[in-house]
């Protein structure tokens, strides 16, 4: 998995520390070295609108924050936020999908695109313009690169039917782009 | 990007690739962050031990405010052995709890008193177990 590097952890421990016995301004130092990286994941799950990927964005700081005591350094820091990041995204696609489609997350169920932006380029609007868990998938793996197991695991599917979804992801990008 | 660099996959991937780059929030985001973040319950490391370990201690103390008048009453009333046992036990659980949050905040001025004043009844039921 080609999970961010980020800031050297070194770099990050003393703001980690600080900013885990209360320190908001360590915090902000947090923010500012990682926050781009983040967001820049965050809006590529959300299919580049801006509003849900700052929202998204947002949560997985304060989650961050919240669960800062309890972070032992088992990785870096950056790989950690990113991960609470991705999970906060994930979350927040499935939950969209259960108040469109009542749950059901596949391709063929009607879906409202996300509001990409019109200055985006052609190949971003067509990956705004899959469905949340073909977008998920295909994000992951060819942008973050993510493996199948990994993606599987976070998405709570067999990493068969990760490899289905990406396939057919890819298609249906094609086909966007044709 | 044209259409036939799109045909194939590896094409494809190479362009979504391209795509993994960081994209700055607007710079309104932080001061909402900010703005949202809960106080830490307390920036003190040994807090999140030391709040149960006094409740327990406080709830412990309560109890025997109790209980203990009682069974010192009991024991003048019916000097039984056995009562008598059960409200040293009582004490001895008491006193390691107390100890135990003693050891947490050890300048707590007010723990060191009630172990003090449980250390003397517990003396005034071994007199009354030794006389029973």
């Amino acid at each position: 998995m080609r999970f961010p590097a980020g800031v050297a952890s070194d770099a990050d421990s003393e703001a980690v520390a600080a900013a885990a016995a209360g320190s908001r301004t360590a915090f902000a130092t947090l923010y500012r070295r990682h926050a781009a990286r983040v967001h820049g994941a965050v809006l590529r799950l959300c299919g580049y609108d801006p509003i849900q990927a700052e929202d998204v964005t947002q949560e997985a700081f304060l989650a961050a924050w919240r669960s800062l005591p309890s972070f032992r350094g088992d990785s870096a820091f950056a790989t950690w936020l990113y991960r609470i990041a991705v999970n906060q995204a994930l979350a927040t696609l499935r939950a969209q999908a259960v108040a469109v489609a009542g749950g059901c997350v596949d391709e063929e169920v009607p879906f409202e695109p996300a509001s990409c932006p019109a200055e985006r380029s052609e190949l971003e609007r067509a990956v705004a313009s899959l469905p949340p868990r073909a977008r998920s998938v295909l994000v992951l793996h060819d942008v973050e690169g993510w493996t199948h197991d990994d993606i599987a695991r976070s998405l709570g599917i067999t990493a068969g039917a990760c490899k289905a979804h990406l396939h057919r992801a890819r298609a249906m990008l094609r086909a966007r782009l044709e | 990007m044209n259409d036939d660099s799109m045909s194939s996959d590896l094409a494809l991937q190479q362009a979504l690739r391209q795509l993994a780059r960081d994209e700055p929030p607007r710079r309104t985001l932080w001061p909402r962050i900010a703005r949202s973040l809960p106080p830490r319950r307390s920036s003190w490391p040994l807090a999140g031990a030391l709040v149960p370990a006094l409740a327990a201690s406080v709830l412990v103390v309560c109890g025997l405010g109790l209980l203990l008048p009682m069974a010192l009453a009991q024991a003048s009333a019916v000097p039984g052995a056995a009562t008598l046992r059960e409200a040293m036990l009582q004490l001895d659980g008491a006193q390691a709890r107390l100890a135990a949050a003693q050891r947490l905040q050890p300048h707590a001025a007010y723990l060191t008193e009630l172990r003090v004043h449980y250390s003397l009844q517990r003396a005034a039921l071994e007199r009354l177990l030794q006389g029973s």
